[in-house]
Formats: structure tokens, C-alpha cells, sequence
């Protein structure tokens, strides 16, 4: 029993399944289900269950015949809806993770000169709000922004309004909800970048007679840059596909792709078309930034220690 | 070739000299600790000037404060002539060279050597120009495209020299230049150093703990303990007359034997020391009375052995060969005496192993001239 052990451990500490188990999870969860949605996204849309007809088909006389169906593609290009909406998707995204980016670095930039003591006890805070349930967060923000909540309410009172403003069901409201849900998602590798940043390198700077602007430009800022990606990434890609907080704090008139994907899935139980909405979100999205990204790598690597 | 110009008063000798740099009293402590304690010191324009002491006695803080690192809790920095204390790093006429070099990883040799001068309302031109003749100047011209991370520790020493030394500053501070460097390059590049120095002229404060860098480039040195300055003076003076044990021991090494004093004369002291088991003759005076208890210090190289007895009696003894350091060039012989006292005694190495006169458990002599031994009275 004991030498089982020994060889399953072994077994499972080898080099072997160091390559093995990511490469696994990635094909189990990412490439298989990809490869469903790609099938999906080429078949007939068919009423039952499941509701697209099959690729591959069985004629008389042992034929196969394949049939791709490209026409819920050329369905995606003649209505404008579709582009429309991917666009607002990227432009709110890439509101929310400029102000991410505007809230986050400050923040991370403070948190990295703080005391050791201090900065546990802040990290903590920055994360702490992932303990609460996500959705909870967002419906929160309805309370704080409909007509009747908090802003209004106070505005109202105060006398620097008459009527309460249309803050809730805005595009505003879902930028908004997207910085305040994203925001440690930005911090933390911003946080990571800067705190690595050798501080004999500002001194330097200042030495040689940078004054406090310089040595922020020239010296903080593109020493941090890897954080600056990484962390846009983290918050724009995700942020695109989002589906709960447009629909809670976007109202009807917020057009973002993750909404558009629902309302074909479940509304129109359209599922081919709902699949090639996913895979051109796909190729005009994550592919452009993961070449991007690439090439960010090759930039900053001469930042890397020898 | 053009002679060096010798130069018969030097400036710390001259009372009538400007001091260049000037700390007047300084202290810094952190919260309560004491890094640095009353500080007064004179440095001239063009010195080589070294702070040498073990980590922890202050030298780096007071380099930071002329660099403008750290404020002083109390006195006063001039540099010719201004008050530079409260003023920030970035406008004062200092450089630094640090230690980590602290080169710029996302810029090229270039962009490094020229970020000081892009501070500045200086032409493209004319940054162009000054960035190429300070690379010229440490002969890193061939890799001013690299990034630092494409250069050996060696080059990236130079960089951060010719970085330093581009905005032409009225001080160049130096913390532990070559200490990232190893021992051979590190010789090399000592006397390389002091040759840029000179060729330039620019005032160097050195901050070191290695006693033999110190020695060997700079002009003059001060030696701390505890955040106070022990004793400055030329290499020379600091290793032939050391005013205290600790600066003494700091340097070299030294033989010390205890005792008290017999004869108390303008010229001479003389020290009767059970210790050495002989009389010692100093032919120096110091302000130790009769009776005083004193030490007396020879260095290990002025001791000289010999198989027979000399012809002197005081400074004067004798011992047998317990240990013998070979370190090639020289050997140190390790003696005891009749005390149970252990001197070092270094002998250059003459002849081959083999042939070497004294070998261990010998009985030898050892002396030494009068006015080789100094008296430490603290």
C-alpha cells in the first residue's frame, strides 16, 4: 500500500504532469467546450431538443456529408445590432478599465510605499470585498443610485436638486459598476509591478536632477507599464462579456455583447447564432490582445533581472 | 609626457585655505537611533577624500546627506561656499555613483548617461555631444545602444560613472564603487578610477569599508566609528600614526604592547612593558606622564627577525616561531613570548620556501627601530 502511495506521488510530482495538468484543464474546459460552440455555431437552428440540428449526416448508401451552415454568420453582418453592440461592449469596457486604471494606480502606488505593517492590513481591504457575493455588490449599487436612493435622496434634501437625476439603467451606471467591481483586479498587479521597482532607481533619478514629475514619467510610470497591461487586461477582457451588471445597472438602453448572447440563448433559443455572436466576439477580441500582449512581453523583457 | 604637477603645501595644510565642502557639526539620527554624531569636516577642491569604517558606522548616511537623501537632525552643509542642507537632490550641484550602479533597466547606455543632462535646458546637440565624450571617457562608446541588462557588472560600473560624471557636478559621491566587483578587476579598476578623477577634476567622496581601496586612492581619509569621525589624514599618516587603538586595529594590522611610562621626555618616551619583556623606546612625545599606562604599536612589517641576538637592548625581544602565513609574496611569522604574548612579524619572502632560514618551534629575535613604534593613549 505504501509503495503505491510512493509511486502515485512520484508519478504526480513529475516533471511529466507539471505540463500535463494545465495543458489537461485547458482542453478539458476551454478547447473541448470551444470546439462545441464552433460546431453549434455552424448547424441549422431546428425546434427540440437540443435545438440545432447535426453537422454530420448519414445519406443513403454510406455518404457522409458534412454541412456547414454559414448563414447565421452573414445573419450577424446584415443586422447592425450585432456591430453596434460590440462596439458599445468595447467602449464601456474600455471606460471602465480607464477609470480602473485612473482609481487603481494611485491606490497601488500608495500601497506599495506604505509601511509593511500597513500594507497587509490594506491588501486585505482591497480584497475584502470579494467575500461578499458579487451579485449582492451590484444590486447594492440600485439602492445607491435609482431615483429614490442614497444620491438622490441626499441631493434632494440638501436643495442642489429639484427633480431626482436618471442615474440608474444608464451606460454611466454599468461604467461605473464595472470600475467598482474590477477595480482589484487592476490593483493587484499594479501593486505587484510597482512594489518591485528598485527605489535606489527614483533616488538616482532625483540625483541626477529629475524633480518629482520627471521621475513619475520617466522613471514610475514605464518601469510599472507590465502592470499597466496586465492589469487592463484583467479588467478589460472580462469586462466586455459582461452580462450581470449591464443588465442590473444598464437598463434597456445599455447594448452590450454578454446581454445580446443572453437574449439569443434563452429569449430566441437561438443557439447557432448565439454561438457565432460568441466565437466573432472571440476572434475580434482575444486574439488582437493576445498578439498584443505578446508583443508587450518582448517589449518589457529587458526589465527582467539577468 | 607632461610630468604631474607636484604640489609642495597641500590645501588641508594650508590654514588660509577655502574649504570646498564643508560639514559644520552635522548629526542625523532616526528615530532616536544615532547614525551620525557631530560631524565636522573640511574637504578641498579636487580631493579624493575616503570615509572608511565597519557597516553600521554612519559613512553611508553621511554620504545621503550630501547627496540630499536625508536631512540633517542638526548642523550644517556647505558645498563652495553655498548651504546646500535643506535643499533637495535634485538641485544640488552632487552626483552619485551607487552602489547597485542603479542603472535605468528600460533605457540604453545612452538614454542613461544622458537622462541627467535632459534635466537641464541643454541643446540636443550639446547633450549629444557631452553624453559621447563621457562614454569616451570610461571607453563604453561601443555599447551605447545596449540595454544595462546586455552589460557585464564591470561595464555597468562604467556607465554608472559616466552617468555620474556627464552634468560635470562640483562633488561626486561614490558608495562602495567597486564593490560588486571582483578582486582583480576591483585593482584594476581602482587606479583607473583615480586617474578619471584626476583627469577631471572633480571632487570624490568615497564611502568604503575595504580598508586597502581606501588606502590606495584616495588623498586623503577619515576614518569613523560609531557615527563619529575618529581620525582623518592622508593614507600615510592614518597608517604610520594612528592617534587610537581603534584606528590602529581598523588599519592593517598592528602589534600592540601594554605598559607604562618610565621616561617621559620632549623627544622620547620610554615604556617599560612586561608584556614585550623589554624597555620600549619611542622617539615620539605624547602627553602620557610618568606612570601613565600606555600601549605601544609596531606594525607587523617593521618587526624584524633574526636567528642571533642584535646589538640593541631596548626595543628588543625574543620568542619562539609558533605559526608561519604563507601568503607567497610575503610570510607572517607568528612569535610568542616569554609573556605568552603572540607579535606578527611580516618578512618578504626572499628566498624560495625551502631555503627560508627560520622554520617552526625556532627560537628568534625580534626588533625594531625606535621610530617605527607609536604610543596609542586611547
Amino acid at each position: 500500500m505504501k509503495r503505491v502511495w510512493s509511486k502515485l506521488l512520484t508519478v504526480l510530482t513529475s516533471p511529466f504532469m507539471a505540463l500535463v495538468l494545465p495543458y489537461g484543464w485547458s482542453l478539458l474546459f476551454f478547447l473541448i467546450p470551444f470546439f462545441i460552440v464552433l460546431k453549434i455555431s455552424f448547424s441549422d437552428l431546428k425546434m427540440g431538443l437540443p435545438p440545432y440540428g447535426p453537422l454530420l449526416e448519414w445519406v443513403e448508401q454510406g455518404v457522409l456529408t458534412i454541412r456547414l451552415n454559414f448563414s447565421n454568420y452573414s445573419f450577424i453582418g446584415t443586422d447592425s445590432l450585432y456591430l453596434l453592440s460590440y462596439l458599445e461592449s468595447l467602449l464601456i469596457a474600455l471606460f471602465g478599465t480607464i477609470g480602473c486604471l485612473l482609481i487603481g494606480y494611485p491606490m497601488a502606488y500608495g500601497l506599495s510605499k506604505t509601511s509593511p505593517r500597513w500594507r497587509t492590513v490594506l491588501l486585505m481591504l482591497v480584497i475584502l470585498p470579494f467575500w461578499t457575493s458579487f451579485l449582492l455588490r451590484v444590486y447594492a449599487w440600485i439602492g445607491i443610485l435609482s431615483p429614490h436612493g442614497f444620491i438622490n435622496t441626499f441631493l434632494l434634501k440638501a436643495g442642489i436638486i429639484g427633480s431626482p437625476l436618471t442615474l440608474l439603467d444608464t451606460t454611466f451606471a454599468t461604467v461605473l459598476g464595472i470600475i467598482y467591481c474590477y477595480l482589484p483586479f487592476m490593483i493587484l498587479p499594479l501593486y505587484a509591478s510597482l512594489e518591485k521597482i528598485d527605489f535606489t532607481l527614483t533616488e538616482a533619478a532625483y540625483d541626477l536632477g529629475a524633480r518629482p514629475s520627471q521621475v513619475f514619467l520617466k522613471m514610475i510610470l514605464p518601469l510599472s507599464f507590465p502592470g499597466i497591461v496586465s492589469g487592463s487586461m484583467l479588467v478589460l477582457i472580462p469586462s466586455v462579456g459582461e452580462f450581470v451588471i449591464p443588465e442590473l445597472l444598464g437598463g434597456s438602453q445599455t447594448l452590450m455583447i454578454g446581454k445580446l448572447l443572453w437574449n439569443e440563448f434563452f429569449t430566441n433559443h437561438d443557439w447557432p447564432v448565439a454561438s457565432s455572436l460568441a466565437i466573432l466576439m472571440l476572434i475580434f477580441l482575444i486574439i488582437p490582445l493576445a498578439i498584443f500582449q505578446q508583443f508587450q512581453e518582448r517589449q518589457v523583457r529587458f526589465l527582467d533581472e539577468k | 609626457m607632461q610630468k604631474k604637477k607636484r604640489i609642495e603645501v597641500q590645501p588641508w595644510q594650508d590654514t588660509k585655505a577655502k574649504p570646498y565642502i564643508h560639514l559644520e557639526d552635522v548629526s542625523k539620527d532616526f528615530e532616536g537611533n544615532v547614525a551620525v554624531d557631530g560631524v565636522t569636516l573640511s574637504i578641498f577642491q579636487g580631493e579624493f577624500f575616503s570615509l572608511l569604517g565597519p557597516s553600521g558606522c554612519g559613512k553611508t548616511t553621511l554620504l545621503r546627506m550630501l547627496a540630499g537623501f536625508e536631512i540633517p537632525s542638526q548642523g550644517k552643509i556647505y558645498i563652495d561656499g553655498v548651504d546646500v542642507t535643506r535643499r533637495p537632490a535634485y538641485d544640488r550641484p552632487v552626483n552619485m555613483m551607487f552602489q547597485s550602479y542603479a542603472l535605468f533597466p528600460h533605457m540604453t547606455v545612452e538614454q542613461n548617461v544622458a537622462f541627467g543632462l535632459k534635466q537641464e535646458r541643454i541643446s540636443k546637440a550639446e547633450i549629444k555631444e557631452r553624453t559621447k565624450d563621457s562614454l569616451h571617457l570610461v571607453q563604453m562608446e561601443r555599447f551605447a545602444t545596449r540595454y544595462p541588462n546586455q552589460l557585464s557588472g564591470g561595464q555597468c560600473q562604467r556607465v554608472a560613472l559616466a552617468r555620474s560624471l556627464v552634468k560635470r557636478p562640483k562633488l561626486l559621491l561614490l558608495d562602495e564603487p567597486l564593490a560588486a566587483l571582483d578582486k582583480k578587476l576591483r585593482e584594476q579598476t581602482q587606479f583607473e578610477l583615480v586617474s578619471i578623477q584626476e583627469e577631471v577634476g572633480i571632487t570624490f567622496i568615497m564611502v568604503t569599508h575595504d580598508q586597502e581601496e581606501a588606502m590606495t586612492m584616495s588623498s586623503r581619509l577619515g576614518v569613523m566609528e560609531h557615527g563619529r569621525l575618529r581620525q582623518i589624514g592622508t593614507p600615510n599618516e592614518i597608517y604610520e600614526y594612528p592617534h587610537s587603538e581603534y584606528v590602529a586595529d581598523f588599519i592593517g594590522s598592528i602589534n600592540k604592547f601594554e605598559g607604562h611610562v618610565i621616561e617621559a621626555e620632549k623627544d622620547h618616551l620610554l615604556v617599560e612593558s612586561a608584556e614585550a619583556d623589554c624597555e620600549l623606546y619611542v622617539s615620539h612625545s605624547t602627553d602620557a606622564p610618568v606612570g601613565a599606562s600606555v600601549k605601544v604599536a609596531i606594525r607587523p612589517e617593521k618587526v624584524m627577525i633574526a636567528t642571533s641576538p642584535p646589538s640593541q637592548k631596548r626595543n628588543a625581544t625574543k620568542g619562539i616561531v609558533k605559526d608561519i602565513g604563507y601568503l607567497g609574496d610575503v610570510s607572517i611569522y607568528h612569535v610568542e613570548l616569554a609573556s605568552g604574548k603572540v607579535v606578527l612579524a611580516t618578512q618578504p619572502n626572499l628566498v624560495r620556501l625551502a631555503e627560508r632560514p627560520v622554520t617552526w618551534e625556532d627560537k628568534v629575535y625580534l626588533f625594531w627601530r625606535a621610530e617605527n613604534s607609536i604610543v596609542l593613549t586611547s
